[in-house]
């Protein structure tokens, strides 16, 4: 191999440069970088494509690399934080299991309630009712009606959505 | 001898993180932090980009961490994820983005660098800044797979073996990719010699 190194100039071999090219990074092992300084010597074709070979590596010395940002490392962890807290979508799989079915059917239960508790027509007097007591009745209803009730319903309705969204047409 | 125990440290760590051990990933992201960031500020040539597609090169190990089996050197893996992300920056046009502040960055490089030398004269910073952005240029100016295996090659000191698993190619092409490389960067930055 040495030999062949050798008896080759490696500018006339293109497959073999690569022996100036690590002889300029300075990667050859000893023995062969003081055979080929030997030839290099001798040959102005590889002395002048060494001497091209170590302008560019100088000149790639020169360009440094910038500091890193103080907040990489807290920005990462942020993003993994992230990735690493499962989507409503995944923790209801986790909970239910993977039945689409089954989510559906129950969304659908869950905005079916809402809309029974929202719908304004649920409360509305009948024709022969005096409509002043229906109003207090309403008042007292809304009065009950918790906050969190309302919220869960849109989750549900919002989930439903995501879900199915030929089921909320169809609704 | 001390690279082989490298490798093992870093495939250990990998393992453990793969187990569930969190210092482990941060020990992992202290020694591969900057190397990983430096490369991609060389590739796609903006720091804030970079540091962007590092997060996503750290975040893509952390979530392949329960499949990863040490099969390779655990830094050849890295790369090849960093260069997979930069590849796929480059091809979707982030990169362009990027160029438009290559001026501002090879600026903001000079401004540090005039800190970092003990105050040189104002005409030795703009000749130093002019040669980084001819530099800069020239790199820009190789094919995005010539570019990366400079890069290993040349900052990373990766032989050819470890960046051809990281370009996932052969080694013969490698060895190609950096010849024609090297042809188009002596040619281009062979008037900088004085």
């Amino acid at each position: 191999m040495k030999g062949d190194r050798r008896m080759n100039c490696p500018v006339q071999n293109k497959e073999a440069t690569e022996i100036l090219i690590d002889y300029c990074a300075g990667t050859l092992p000893l023995g062969t970088a003081a055979e080929l300084e030997r030839h290099i010597a001798g040959c102005g074709d590889c002395g002048e494509f060494v001497q091209a070979q170590q302008q560019v590596w100088s000149a790639l010395d020169t360009w440094e690399a910038a500091p890193v940002s103080a907040d990489f490392d807290r920005q990462l962890y942020d993003r993994i934080a992230k990735s690493d807290r499962p989507s409503w979508r995944q923790w209801l799989a986790g909970r239910m299991g993977w039945r689409p079915a089954l989510s559906v059917g129950a969304a659908c239960a869950a905005v079916a309630v809402a809309l029974l508790v929202n719908t304004p027509g649920a409360d509305r007097p009948l024709p022969h009712q005096p409509s002043t007591p229906s109003v207090v009745v309403d008042d007292s209803r809304a009065d009950s009606m918790e906050p969190e009730q309302l919220e869960r319903a849109l989750e549900d309705l919002e989930m439903l959505k995501q879900l199915s969204p030929s089921a909320t047409q169809s609704l | 001898m001390m690279a082989v125990a490298a490798l093992e440290r870093d495939a250990e760590l990998m393992l453990r993180v793969r187990d569930g051990d969190s210092t482990s990933f941060a020990l992992l992201l202290e020694r591969h932090r900057g190397p990983v960031i430096h490369f991609l500020y060389r590739m796609v040539q903006n720091q804030a980009v970079a540091e962007e597609l590092a997060q996503e090169v750290f975040l893509r190990v952390y979530r392949s961490r329960s499949s990863y089996e040490p099969t390779a050197k655990f830094t050849t893996w890295l790369f090849r994820i960093a260069t997979h992300v930069a590849l796929n920056a480059i091809r979707d046009g982030r990169h362009e983005k990027m160029q438009q502040s290559l001026t501002d960055d090879a600026a903001d490089d000079g401004v540090a660098r005039q800190y970092a030398d003990g105050a040189p004269t104002a005409e030795e910073s703009l000749v130093r800044q002019a040669r980084t952005a001819e530099i800069r240029a020239a790199i820009e100016t190789l094919p995005a797979n010539q570019k990366a295996a400079v890069l290993m090659h040349k900052y990373h000191e990766m032989e050819y073996s470890h960046i051809a698993a990281a370009l996932q190619t052969s080694e013969s092409a490698v060895k190609s990719l950096l010849f024609r490389a090297y042809s188009t960067l002596r040619a281009r930055l062979a008037h900088m010699a004085s």
